[in-house]
């Protein structure tokens, strides 16, 4: 046993202490790289979504001609980008699905469009130019008979990460009936 | 007593050369072995929006439905786009899963972007269903869809 304790002691080979922390920092490093990688993707980062004051009025409507008008009124806080319009035509249905945003005409103002036939907007880039306090009115074809209520969502580009990020405003969601036979 | 006193004036073993080439070796095999299962866990790994766990961003889908009389009303009233609709439709003691549109092809090819909507009939008989998000996301270089968990889901009484 004394023999054995002596030659372990006497025998010097092996890697040095330095050598050895330089591997246990380093085999360290990269397992907390890995572990970081992997696990980054779980950290939530900032949600897209519109600010608490925006929201949207629709001041009144009428139909005429196989026309919808709608006035509306950015009435909160903040310019939006524009809007997603859906009506409904069923009243078991609680979700309205028929989109007007493909029937859009003009509006009094002429400057908003419709977008891909999915919403209308104020901007032609990444801005939101529908400003509060303006009442203008919004003219769609009905090609769908006996409507009972529109739906409208604001839009916003939101800043998140220095990137314009398109967001839909859904707690600023209206839900108006409507009479249009 | 006697084979300890054999191994003691035994000096022939692993050279300390050998040995450390072996411990080298075993090291590396082992550390290709874990680097091989770790990119296997990192490649499953689906990512939308800047990197973000797609299991994340299920979190954040919102929508809204409606079912009457065999018809399907849906909203897409949140930030994230939805590439398809699980259905789990429950019935007496049974259930089936379908996506919807499926059959009939009336779902937007391009999914149910966002603040968009999908109206459709439901052929399949049942008294509940559950409508699961199906999400696309990045995984390495390539797309892959991902159902979000059941509890992301709404449940509707049919």
């Amino acid at each position: 046993m004394v023999k054995l304790r002596s030659i372990r002691r006497d025998d010097k080979r092996a890697i040095s202490p330095i050598l050895g922390y330089v591997l246990l920092v380093t085999l360290g490093l990269i397992m907390s790289g890995i572990a970081y990688n992997y696990l980054k993707t779980y950290v939530p980062q900032e949600a897209v979504g519109c600010p608490d004051g925006v929201s949207l009025f629709m001041k009144d409507y009428s139909c005429s001609g196989g026309q919808l008008n709608i006035t509306m009124k950015n009435n909160g806080k903040f310019n939006m980008a524009g809007y997603f319009i859906h009506a409904s035509n069923n009243s078991a249905q609680k979700v309205a699905t028929i989109n007007l945003a493909k029937d859009f005409i003009n509006s009094s103002d002429g400057e908003a469009r419709s977008v891909t036939d999915s919403y209308i907007v104020y901007s032609i880039g990444k801005d939101n130019f529908m400003t509060p306090k303006i009442d203008t009115e919004h003219w769609f074809n009905m090609n769908v008979p006996n409507l009972i209520s529109v739906e409208i969502t604001p839009v916003r580009y939101e800043t998140i990460n220095d990137k314009q990020r398109f967001a839909i405003c859904s707690n600023a969601k209206i839900k108006e009936t409507i009479v249009c036979s | 007593m006697t084979l300890n006193k054999n191994m003691r004036d035994d000096k022939r073993g692993v050279s300390p050369v050998i040995a450390t080439v072996m411990l080298i070796a075993i090291v590396i095999v082992m550390g290709l072995i874990v680097f091989t299962w770790i990119q296997g866990i990192q490649e499953e790994a689906i990512t939308k929006f800047d990197g973000q766990n797609v299991k994340v961003i299920c979190e954040e889908v919102q929508f809204e439905a409606s079912y009457s009389g065999g018809f399907l009303a849906l909203s897409n009233d949140g930030n994230v786009p939805i590439y398809q609709m699980q259905a789990k439709i429950s019935g007496a003691g049974e259930y089936e899963t379908i996506l919807l549109g499926e059959e009939d092809g009336s779902w937007p090819p391009q999914g149910l972007t966002i603040g968009g909507t999908y109206a459709g009939s439901i052929s399949q008989p049942g008294t509940e269903m559950v409508l699961i998000p199906v999400l696309v996301g990045v995984s390495g270089d390539t797309e892959k869809v991902h159902v979000c968990d059941e509890r992301h889901g709404k449940e509707i009484v049919m």
